[in-house]
């Protein structure tokens, strides 16, 4: 096939999940995440940010001049994936290893996959989890206390002492203890959020069935581990499941279609992080769950009746 | 008796964190032979599913009383185990032809729906190397039924995963290079990363 016929067959099918004003309010609201980030700890954080999204425009401008395709069509979306792995990255990360993260994460997540809105794995997390593989130490020390600046441990589900009071809610909701760099204010990530369900950028199914669908699994084992499975209501505010929920579970390109591919999906993504949590030693399940459930995503949407091939 | 949670760890072991198509790529060469349609890779998976444990149970014990046998102290008597390769692809052969055989003869039904894969094991090096392993890193007979059933389950599930994931990338403008294998390839070294991530 030569290039002019690869070009029509691309036009033929651009009309595809990208939608290029989602794409610009869902960079506009990461940025601000990043901001509120930067507020909290220091403009370090922003460096990152710019670093991870001049690599991802590099990558895809080297990509699209090697196939000789159109560069900018898209432009929009190469905001997006580096944005949510700075957002899912502890703010002490050295900046070479954000560079390698984002680079895997676009060249193999996306670029392969054909581009913008055809990935079958979210990108940034396929980069995030080149990091977590490669780096484990740096990914899982690299934690700032954003009281004192000092370099410290991501609280964890197993710490949980200072639960149990609204006091220490407020904390964590305002962004007094050590997290990544999105989740680290939880407020903001709520009113945010808030504001992309309202936006309908973000299907609401997705976050709805995987924090209810996690407190319940929460609550079920801890009926059977009460060592491992604790307070319900507190494990929601942990770690990165409520990013994660609102902003890269939500992908519309990576997760499935219809609304009972959604629900299967946040379900999914809600028992594996819960089982991760309690029982491996992972630092962080729900990464590892959006990813897996972005693997079987394509096998929820079909029909039993549309099988037949 | 195995206990549960031994037997969990098993299961878990050989579904995912020792994958045999992830972690000692073996059966690659049958993701090309499926042609990216789900419905090819179940009939393989099926057909693995029904050999491979009868496969695995025989060479086992051929190979712990033909092969090898030991006296009740631990002594050594025979080692004939340099012929093991040998054996075992006699053995995979005779079964998987015989198999083919009965099936036809019995379920007719069946044999219309997997027979065209249930000939192909002879050649897919999953049965070869689940033997392999048996004999290098299980201890029982039981354990190396309960062994081959879910090497050939955690074959077929990443089979039919990334058959699902090849289907829905069929109208993408996916780079001339990269097109076919070397896209599966990437997928599944993927797939590899999620579960070698969370045996890390």
């Amino acid at each position: 096939m030569n290039t002019i016929e690869m070009e029509s067959l691309e036009i033929k099918q651009q009309p595809l999940k990208v939608n290029h004003r989602n794409l610009l309010i869902m960079t506009v609201f990461l940025t601000v995440l990043l901001l509120i980030g930067a507020f909290v700890y220091t403009f370090y954080v922003l460096l990152m940010g710019v670093v991870a999204v001049a690599t991802s425009l590099i990558i895809e401008f080297i990509f699209a001049r090697v196939r000789k395709l159109k560069y900018g069509k898209d432009i929009y979306g190469e905001f997006v994936t580096p944005l949510i792995f700075t957002l899912l990255m502890p703010p002490g990360l050295p900046l070479y290893m954000v560079v390698i993260g984002v680079g895997f994460g676009v060249f193999f997540g996306k670029s392969i996959f054909g581009g913008l809105g055809r990935n079958i794995f979210n990108p940034a997390l396929v980069g995030y989890l080149f990091l977590l593989v490669t780096f484990p130490t740096e990914v899982s020390q690299s934690f700032i206390d954003p009281g004192t600046g000092q370099l410290v441990q991501s609280l964890n589900i197993s710490d949980f002492s200072f639960m149990g009071t609204t006091q220490n809610l407020f904390a964590l909701l305002l962004g007094q203890y050590a997290n990544t760099i999105g989740s680290t204010v939880m407020l903001g990530v709520w009113i945010v959020g808030a504001i992309l369900l309202f936006l309908k950028i973000a299907d609401w199914k997705i976050p709805l069935t995987v924090l209810v669908a996690s407190a319940v699994f929460t609550v079920i084992l801890g009926r059977f581990y009460p060592d491992q499975f604790h307070d319900a209501f507190f494990s929601l505010f942990l770690g990165q499941l409520m990013f994660a929920a609102f902003f890269v579970a939500t992908d519309p390109v990576s997760g499935p279609q219809t609304s009972r591919g959604k629900v299967l999906f946040g379900i999914g993504i809600a028992l594996i992080t819960v089982v991760i949590r309690g029982l491996a030693d992972a630092s962080e399940g729900v990464v590892y769950a959006i990813i897996i459930m972005n693997a079987v995503a394509p096998m929820l949407e079909k029909n039993p009746k549309e099988e037949e091939v | 008796m195995i206990e549960f949670t031994t037997f969990a760890q098993l299961i878990v072991a050989t579904l995912f964190l020792n994958n045999v198509l992830l972690f000692s790529f073996l059966g690659l060469e049958s993701v090309t032979t499926i042609e990216e349609k789900p419905k090819n890779a179940l009939k393989l998976s099926l057909a693995l599913l029904l050999v491979l444990p009868i496969v695995s149970v025989i060479s086992f014990w051929i190979y712990h009383n033909l092969l090898l046998s030991v006296s009740d102290t631990g002594e050594v008597l025979a080692d004939l185990t340099y012929l093991q390769t040998f054996v075992f692809v006699i053995t995979i052969t005779v079964v998987v032809v015989l198999f083919n055989v009965l099936i036809k003869k019995f379920f007719p039904k069946l044999y219309a729906f997997i027979g065209q894969y249930a000939i192909q094991l002879v050649s897919n090096t999953v049965v070869l190397g689940v033997l392999l392993i048996n004999i290098s890193s299980v201890d029982t007979l039981a354990n190396s039924f309960y062994f081959s059933v879910f090497a050939a389950f955690g074959y077929g599930l990443v089979l039919m995963i990334l058959t699902f994931i090849e289907k829905h990338l069929q109208e993408s403008p996916i780079p001339k290079g990269f097109k076919g294998l070397p896209l599966q390839l990437i997928i599944l070294s993927i797939i590899a990363l999620i579960l070698y991530g969370l045996n890390v």
